[in-house]
């Protein structure tokens, strides 16, 4: 049962801005975590990523990288592959698309969705920080 | 931008330039940091610093001249990296499958699906690094301007419509017809947003570091 977002403090005062029927049965935990993805760390994870293991997800991102914008997102991703792509955008991509859905929030399987990437969004910051190797 | 993963440490507020100032040998800095903190710190600190050297030592001795520093920082990063990603696939969401069917069913959905692929872009910064890379992202670029800039002026259009209509609609639509244009304009405010979004997309990939 999905029924906690994790919001940064902008992002509680959008949800507070949501009609009360939809924050009705929600709760809410602060997001206090910070260690976002460098450019140079989300380059390694792109370099890194396994998608030749789901090939349904591999036909995606390869058209999207050789320039065709508007290839169709397949409808059977299994959660394995959604696993590695978003580890692979991170926290950074995760509150891009936090973002997005934010702005167009009208029903509660939205929120499902936005409470769903808030929580995996708080997993990769919670391991970001977990996992540091400091730079010399 | 949010927070990067390695901030700036307050150099100042860890050793005060007044203190700093008064450095001249190794043996001040040292006597400071054990008063300051204690003996434990003090030797941790000399040990990373010496372990350091003698890995660029190493490497350097190894045939890396030049190379040495790069590889040393490339190699933490991608250990790193695996470790993040040894963690969270293979522990935190081991078995964990709910979330991850709700955010596919959003990829679906049509600016979640477009800021995904500039997460992707993002994310795949190595297309920078070749020939072809630069131009993609500004491709890429231009089609995000368009595709969610004519998103949401479409949603402006069909909010403020719908108002119009409802005003046609006689004085018990009039009510609806005001929400109506309210959700039109706020969907027009929403456009200034989206614009915001993008541009915060391009200057990330604008941002990327060039390969060294």
């Amino acid at each position: 049962m999905i029924d906690t977002l994790y919001l940064t403090e902008g992002e509680q005062q959008q949800f507070a801005c949501l009609s009360e029927s939809l924050r009705e049965g929600w709760k809410m935990e602060s997001e206090t975590g910070t260690v976002y993805e460098t450019p140079e760390e989300l380059y390694v994870r792109a370099t890194m990523a396994r998608f030749d293991l789901h090939p349904e997800l591999e036909a995606f991102v390869e058209a999207v990288r050789a320039g065709n914008f508007d290839a169709e997102i397949p409808d059977d991703l299994s959660e394995d592959a959604l696993q590695e792509l978003c580890f692979t955008i991170g926290a950074q991509g995760m509150t891009s698309l936090m973002t997005v859905l934010f702005s167009r929030i009208q029903s509660d399987e939205d929120l499902q969705a936005l409470a769903s990437m808030s929580m995996v969004r708080h997993d990769i910051l919670k391991t970001n920080a977990d996992v540091r190797i400091p730079f010399s | 931008m949010v927070d990067q993963t390695m901030p700036s440490p307050n150099v100042g507020s860890l050793i005060p330039p007044e203190k700093a100032r008064l450095f001249t040998r190794q043996a001040d800095l040292d006597s400071f940091i054990e008063k300051q903190y204690n003996p434990k710190v003090l030797k941790a600190l000399q040990t990373s610093v010496k372990s350091q050297h003698t890995m660029l030592g190493a490497l350097k001795e190894a045939g890396l001249n030049g190379q040495a520093e790069g590889l040393e920082r490339i190699y933490r990063i991608h250990t790193q990296e695996l470790k993040r990603k040894e963690t969270l696939l293979g522990k935190v969401w081991s078995g964990v499958t709910a979330p991850f069917r709700f955010i596919g069913r959003q990829f679906k959905e049509h600016p979640v699906r477009t800021t995904l692929i500039a997460a992707l872009l993002i994310g795949g910064a190595y297309l920078y690094f070749s020939g072809t890379g630069a131009a993609l992202l500004g491709n890429a670029r231009n089609w995000l301007v368009k595709r969610m800039g004519g998103e949401m002026v479409a949603d402006a259009g069909a909010a403020a419509k719908t108002g119009a209509e409802k005003v046609a609609e006689g004085a018990t639509g009039a009510l609806e017809a005001a929400k109506g244009a309210v959700t039109g304009a706020e969907a027009a405010k929403n456009v200034q947003d989206y614009s915001g979004i993008v541009e915060e997309i391009g200057n990330a990939a604008r941002d990327l570091p060039m390969p060294e």
